[in-house]
């Protein structure tokens, strides 16, 4: 990567922090699991992006690499000793502030933590306000195939919510 | 609270976050000094051993069939395992192939179908080795004992090979059962990785 590529490299990711941020808060309920998946990804976007295809949108390229990185980290089964070395020569690229979630909010991350991998990822680009073609874009679903799902998460959110009520 | 007030409560939670998240700049920066590891699926570099002993196989195994292509009693066995190794060095460059190509970029539904291969194969490639090692060792030893060091082992009394290898196709089976029954650590997360990520292939 250029000096100038660099220079690109962290406007873009200031510019897509919070992004990347949504994505492992969805796919990790753990604290340090949260970082180190954060840390995962921003890797991998910095591996990527001189090779950044600008068929798609930036945010597009990010929320795919960002879930991709986020779902194949369901594999990873770190033990104990090797999290911890890990943890000691931790350098964080994007400091986060302790967040104040309000109760349905972090409600909401609960359910949303319930759901398939795939789920998650559609309701969360959704929630991020994200056109049905731009998501199936993102997932290789088809359109059709996104709001049928889409429907049906949000009933089952919904079903958690009025249980919650109850 | 309706659906339509969670939506809010996120949009509302993104402005929070924008002063919440700073951007570690220096570090960033100095990403291209610091010694990356992170891919999508860890390449195993034993694979590669594997391949390379595969091929050597390969190689003896051709040159063993052409010196022996009279002698059926060395012949049937030799090419059985060529076949085996030619299975085995194809399966590991498929792996490689799908591991090498797996791309971050791609859409997320084309890097699950590739990661769910990809522990599939795993799990087939544990399995198979219970029944490979046993019932593929006779022939293994018959030809190895030949082509390196040109014994016969015909000429000593091939009752214990003949038990050996029908006794073989039992453990094999045996194991594969328990197996099943009980998976080991590799293979309990190489399912757990699939069930999770089961979707809804019919509606695609």
């Amino acid at each position: 990567m250029t000096a100038a590529q660099e220079i690109e490299f962290t406007n873009y990711l200031e510019k897509h922090k919070k992004l990347i941020y949504k994505v492992a808060r969805v796919y990790c309920h753990d604290a340090e699991d949260l970082k180190d998946l954060i840390q995962d990804i921003i890797v991998q976007l910095w591996k990527a992006f001189p090779s950044y295809n600008d068929k798609y949108a930036f945010s597009t390229w990010t929320y795919r690499i960002a879930l991709n990185v986020s779902i194949s980290q369901l594999r990873k089964s770190t033990s104990k000793s090797k999290r911890l070395e890990e943890y000691l020569e931790q350098v964080e690229y994007l400091n986060i502030d302790e967040q104040h979630e309000d109760e349905n909010l972090a409600n909401l991350f609960k359910f949303i933590g319930l759901l398939k991998p795939i789920d998650k990822a559609v309701i969360l680009l959704h929630l991020d306000g994200i056109s049905n073609k731009e998501v199936a874009e993102i997932t290789g679903f088809t359109v059709s195939n996104i709001s049928t799902k889409k429907q049906r998460i949000i009933e089952e959110l919904k079903g958690h919510f009025e249980t919650l009520k109850n | 609270m309706n659906f339509e007030e969670l939506a809010s409560a996120w949009k509302a939670n993104d402005q929070t976050l924008e002063s919440t998240i700073k951007v570690n700049r220096l570090l960033v920066k100095n990403l291209a000094f610091r010694k990356i590891k992170s891919s999508l699926y860890e390449i195993k570099w034993t694979s590669f051993f594997e391949l390379a002993v595969n091929v050597l196989f390969y190689f003896f195994l051709v040159n063993f069939i052409r010196d022996h292509l009279t002698q059926y009693e060395f012949l049937i066995p030799a090419i059985l395992l060529l076949v085996l190794t030619i299975v085995e060095v194809g399966a590991e460059i498929f792996k490689l192939y799908q591991v090498l190509t797996l791309d971050a970029q791609e859409s997320v539904l084309k890097v699950k179908e590739k990661l769910t291969l990809l522990k599939r194969l795993e799990i087939i490639d544990t399995y198979s080795l219970y029944i490979i090692i046993p019932v593929f060792s006779g022939p293994f030893f018959l030809i190895l004992a030949k082509g390196l060091l040109g014994i016969d082992l015909y000429q000593f009394d091939l009752t214990w090979m003949i038990q050996y290898v029908g006794g073989s196709f039992v453990v094999a089976a045996i194991l594969v059962f328990i197996l099943k029954r009980f998976p080991n650590e590799k293979l309990k997360a190489a399912m757990e990785f699939i069930n999770t990520l089961e979707d809804d292939e019919a509606s695609r």
